[in-house]
């Protein structure tokens, strides 16, 4: 930490400064959205509001602003579609990394990922009307489980390798079962990536809002589809508030696991 | 080229069966909405489908085309988005490598990747409109009087509110990548090695550091250009009614009461789609580390 510190005030004044300055930047519209959702009396050319006031707030966690429902509904999607991809991701995930065609299977697995999700979603709308999926909270996580579970495959493909291999050839030479190689070699290997993946995945779900408006036609009430519609309203306080809400669990998680995102870049 | 190979029936079964659900769940949804658009296009189903059609891709040569102009915007903002997010992460990763690697100033890099693209664009209306943040600096610099005399940075045919959105929310983690990138190629040992051969300051940053760091990355560049290329929160919020980026074209051509639009919006769809498989399959066949063989 010292070495750290010390390292940073030997750096020119200027670079400590641009260091300050890109920091703030990351920051500001957390920040700024923080003090919008309690802004009264913001008019132009004012650079900070009048007054402040916690009625956004309260409007939005009281009993006619439903914000707890959308707020449950984001978490039930995004645990569910998390656990299935990371789950599915793992196994296809070595599936590939041992195929022999391995380079062709992880470029299948970009195929979905790709895409934009509204354009994505607009192409599936026919299947997902003939499999009475439109509107409803399976066909949500299912249009979300597409894009996660490649992204998954990708994400985890690097963990396989020549070493774990030999590890579960070991293993299996000893007398392990199958089960208990999974259990005792690789899910203990498999945990720090596979938190990184449920995380990445559970994020691409908690933040997804073109699937949720196609797919779910407006009548799956999560986080994003709330911003959008308090927007839309021309109610900046709320629509603040609750972009707060979206932001602040996951950026709670990172401050407290770094790592969670770091593995990923 | 395998780690190692299955070595019993009821691997090759597993295999099999992880491959079909693979690509009944992933690969296969992508590609159906794909062919479906295309077929779509060419009038092999639809409401209104009366058989096999070229009429709506023979609109798309016609000069005042909107098709042409929204792809024709669509990359050119990505382009640029790119470009730019690209320019400013190197230069910021080169400069600020010692300052922003570690502690909770890497950890702030991280923060923009929690703020969803809806959450984005109201943050760029409220900085980059008319009465937004900028305006009220200019205003208190005395640069304007009147909120309408601030230039128009959104709902604009330029797509600059579009363009500095998508750069707010890319540059700092894409800084943090070339960061990444660099210490784990080591790329000092490489400039040190060139500057003991003579190379020059600025020679060792133009033939050593740009090509290792742009080479390593141009997988999460090109991914990041799709993704520009079919956003739409951001353009919805913050750009112009014409020209629309490619997936605002989509959904307004697939909304419209007039249901003979319909077959455009598929052909639109169809053709970003191929487009977008093409490029990604270019970089990554040309990437070692995509290991496409």
């Amino acid at each position: 930490m010292s070495v750290n510190s010390n390292h940073i005030s030997s750096l020119p004044a200027w670079r400590r400064t641009l260091g300050v300055i890109v920091i703030g930047w990351c920051w500001l519209p957390v920040v700024y959205l923080a003090l919008l959702s309690v802004a009264r009396d913001w008019a132009f050319p004012k650079l900070l509001p009048s007054s402040l006031s916690l009625a956004a707030w309260r409007l939005a966690f009281g009993p006619g602003g439903n914000l707890g429902t959308s707020f449950m509904m984001s978490t039930a999607v995004a645990l569910l579609v998390a656990t299935l991809a990371t789950g599915a991701g793992l196994v296809a995930s070595r599936t590939f990394a041992y195929h022999r065609r391995r380079g062709w299977w992880v470029l299948a697995a970009h195929a979905p990922f790709v895409l934009s999700p509204v354009i994505l979603g607009t192409c599936l709308l026919f299947l997902f009307i003939k499999l009475h999926l439109v509107g409803t909270f399976v066909g949500v996580v299912a249009g979300q489980f597409i894009f996660c579970y490649g992204y998954a495959i990708i994400l985890l493909i690097g963990f396989w390798n020549p070493h774990l291999a030999a590890l579960e050839s070991l293993a299996r030479t000893l007398g392990a079962g199958r089960w208990q190689v999974f259990r005792r070699v690789l899910l203990p290997l498999a945990r720090p990536m596979l938190a990184v993946c449920f995380f990445q995945t559970f994020l691409i779900s908690w933040l997804d809002f073109g699937l949720v408006a196609v797919i779910g036609a407006g009548k799956v009430p999560v986080l994003t589809l709330r911003v959008f519609e308090y927007l839309g309203s021309g109610n900046v306080n709320l629509a603040a508030v609750v972009a707060l809400c979206l932001m602040i669990p996951p950026l709670a998680i990172l401050l407290l696991n770094r790592r969670l995102a770091t593995l990923a870049v | 080229m395998p780690i190692f190979a299955p070595n019993s029936s009821a691997d090759t079964l597993r295999r099999r069966a992880a491959l079909a659900a693979f690509v009944t769940l992933a690969a296969g949804p992508p590609l159906w909405g794909v062919g479906y658009a295309l077929a779509y296009s060419f009038g092999f189903v639809g409401a209104l489908s009366s058989g096999f059609t070229v009429e709506h891709w023979q609109g798309l040569g016609k000069a005042d085309s909107d098709v042409a102009r929204s792809f024709g915007f669509s990359f050119a903002v990505a382009t640029v988005t790119v470009a730019g997010a690209a320019a400013s992460a190197v230069a910021l990763s080169q400069v600020l490598r010692g300052t922003l690697s570690r502690g909770l100033a890497a950890t702030a890099l991280f923060v923009p990747l929690v703020i969803p693209g809806v959450v984005a664009a109201l943050v760029g209306f409220q900085f980059l409109g008319s009465a937004g943040l900028l305006a009220r600096l200019a205003w208190r610099a005395g640069l304007i009087a009147e909120p309408d005399q601030f230039p128009a940075l959104i709902y604009d045919q330029f797509g600059i509110g579009i363009v500095l959105t998508h750069l707010a929310v890319a540059v700092p983690w894409l800084t943090l990548l070339f960061i990444r990138i660099h210490a784990n190629e080591r790329v000092d040992d490489y400039v040190a090695l060139a500057r003991t051969l003579g190379a020059g300051r600025l020679a060792a940053v133009r033939r050593v550091v740009l090509p290792m760091l742009l080479r390593r990355a141009a997988p999460t560049l090109t991914l990041y250009f799709a993704a520009v290329l079919g956003s739409y929160e951001i353009p919805l919020l913050l750009g112009a009614q014409r020209p629309e980026m490619i997936s605002i074209l989509v959904r307004r051509k697939f909304a419209l009461f007039d249901l003979t639009q319909r077959p455009e919006a598929f052909l639109i769809a169809a053709l970003y789609a191929v487009l977008v498989f093409v490029l990604v399959l270019l970089v990554f066949r040309k990437t070692p580390s995509a290991h496409v063989s």
